[in-house]
């Protein structure tokens, strides 16, 4: 490992107690002179939590060239690396039910976690990780949780909003980058669920006595000679992880999207046919990962993996579709992570130094791209310039298959039912004129009255 | 909510405990905790009392019971 090459990850700032390198394809973690008993003491039961699955790999390492580090240990390089406010509710929601069932389990053993942040928690298909190995550190009896505040901000908040409401908070999360703020709940919530005992514990009282309304002599007051009895923090872990088990979205009757499938313009011979060009694709072009665009529920996910891809990332803006093609990626344990993008807006890199989280193209690419009845939703429904968008995609992977819908399709006429039609050079052949710019069409099948063709492309 | 924070005074015992966080808990939560750790400190307070009340009662019947 050549030092020149490594580089420290902008994420991994806070915790004093290591940091994160990359080099190449390789992640290394130091830890510090300071966090090392910690580290010492914590290895077994982290062993343990690997062997479950429930915890990143590593190994450890000679620790060359690094100043005031005690230990270097290697893990495996997770990919797609997601950021919470991609994923949507049920994503959110697993991730926050395995977050505190693993802090059960290691408070049972003598041990705790330092934080709660989301952002420690990746995806492998649909079954959390948790990734954080220096937050695992020893109990001290009596102690607080100190990660209570981030757990509800970075977990339940966002949970709530959707419960509650019916608003993804994927936006304002984005936004905050460290959730949903409790005293924004704090006044938001409705009355009747104010005063559930539940509400109270983790949004009411903590946003009460946060706000400024406590005097400092209070607090010292307060907070003098104060112990949380190993009791008392279970019960708070336990008393989330029931609550947050029961949240369900606040509307789960079908959105535009979720019911696509039995809605869509095709017949079932047509969708058939789609679904074995893509078969075909798959099983010629042997990717190991796909991004699927607009992946709905996931029905072309599922044939990509059928027929060999090993990881498939789906993306789409609709939240229930997302949630339901979660459900499917996790009945079938399938190798398929669905997330949130609105592709007009897609994550930026952002944070401290504006590189603290990294946007979607430094985090995302894949072997193949699907984007099936995607493309005219940003041509047409949001005026991108046709080629803008064939360059984007195409820009995601070396080959895939892409959908070109006609101004003829219902959906079209649908979406320029109310205005001006600007788009006198949206029509096949210029899709395909811009397409082969940047790449050469292997196959091309028309599969619907309307017109809708699929194009395969290799770059 | 001042009269909790007095209560929550009045009952505590131990000394305070910090375990190193490199996080910061924010001053709701922690006041929030320190409530529950009351609470549950009396409850235990409260179960020990009642316990040698019972154990009290209890010798004091056994005495007076005839041999």
């Amino acid at each position: 490992m050549e030092s020149n090459v490594l580089l420290r990850l902008p994420g991994s700032f806070r915790d004093p107690a290591g940091s994160i390198y990359i080099s190449g394809d390789r992640v290394f973690r130091t830890v510090s002179q300071t966090a090392a008993p910690q580290y010492e003491t914590a290895r077994e039961v982290l062993r343990s939590l690997v062997a479950q699955g429930r915890l990143a790999d590593f190994e450890e390492r000679p620790v060359d060239g690094f100043e005031d580090a005690a230990y270097l240990l290697e893990h495996p390089k997770i990919s797609p690396w997601t950021l919470p406010y991609e994923w949507s509710f049920s994503l959110l929601k697993e991730a926050a039910l395995f977050h505190l069932d693993l802090h059960l389990y290691l408070l049972e053993r003598g041990f705790t976690l330092s934080d709660a942040s989301a952002y420690n928690v990746q995806f492998i298909g649909p079954r959390p990780v948790f990734i954080d190995h220096l937050s695992i550190r020893p109990y001290v009896e009596g102690e607080f949780w100190a990660g209570h505040r981030q757990f509800c901000e970075q977990f339940l908040n966002p949970l709530l909003l959707r419960a509650y409401f019916d608003i993804a908070a994927n936006g304002w999360y984005r936004g905050e980058l460290e959730g949903i703020p409790t005293a924004a709940i704090a006044k938001l919530l409705p009355l009747r669920s104010r005063l559930s005992w539940r509400a109270m514990t983790h949004v009411i009282l903590p946003a009460y006595f946060q706000q400024g309304a406590t005097s400092d002599r209070e607090v010292n007051a307060a907070l003098k000679n104060r112990k949380l009895p190993l009791e008392g923090f279970r019960g708070l872990l336990r008393q989330l992880f029931r609550w947050i088990e029961a949240l369900r979205p606040a509307n789960i009757s079908a959105t535009t999207w979720a019911n696509y499938a039995s809605t869509t313009t095709y017949d079932p011979a047509e969708a058939a046919q789609k679904g074995t060009f893509v078969g075909e694709f798959i099983a010629e072009t042997r990717p190991r990962t796909v991004i699927d665009l607009g992946c709905n529920t996931g029905d072309y996910s599922s044939i990509a993996l059928e027929r060999g891809a090993d990881t498939v990332i789906g993306f789409d803006f609709d939240q229930q579709s997302l949630d339901q093609a979660f459900q499917r990626a996790k009945a079938g344990n399938l190798n398929f992570l669905p997330l949130f993008l609105d592709a007009r807006n897609p994550s930026p890199s952002q944070g401290w130094m504006q590189s603290e989280r990294l946007g979607f193209s430094e985090r995302y690419s894949s072997d193949a791209v699907l984007a099936l009845a995607f493309e005219h939703h940003l041509a047409i429904a949001h005026n991108v310039p046709l080629d803008q968008v064939v360059e984007w995609i195409v820009s995601l992977a070396p080959t895939g298959v892409i959908e070109f819908v006609p101004k003829s399709d219902p959906t079209i006429t649908k979406m320029l039912a109310f205005r001006e039609d600007i788009f006198p050079n949206y029509n096949e052949a210029h899709f395909r004129a811009t397409l082969e710019k940047r790449s050469h069409t292997v196959r091309q099948k028309r599969i619907s009255r309307s017109g809708r063709t699929l194009f395969w492309y290799s770059r | 909510m001042t009269r909790i924070v007095a209560i929550v005074v009045l009952i505590s015992s131990a000394s305070v405990t910090h375990a190193h966080a490199y996080l910061d808990p924010g001053t709701g939560s922690m006041i929030l905790q320190g409530i529950i750790g009351a609470i549950a400190v009396a409850g235990a307070t409260v179960t020990l009392y009642w316990h040698r009340a019972k154990a009290f009662v209890r010798s004091v019947l056994h005495k007076s019971r005839p041999e």
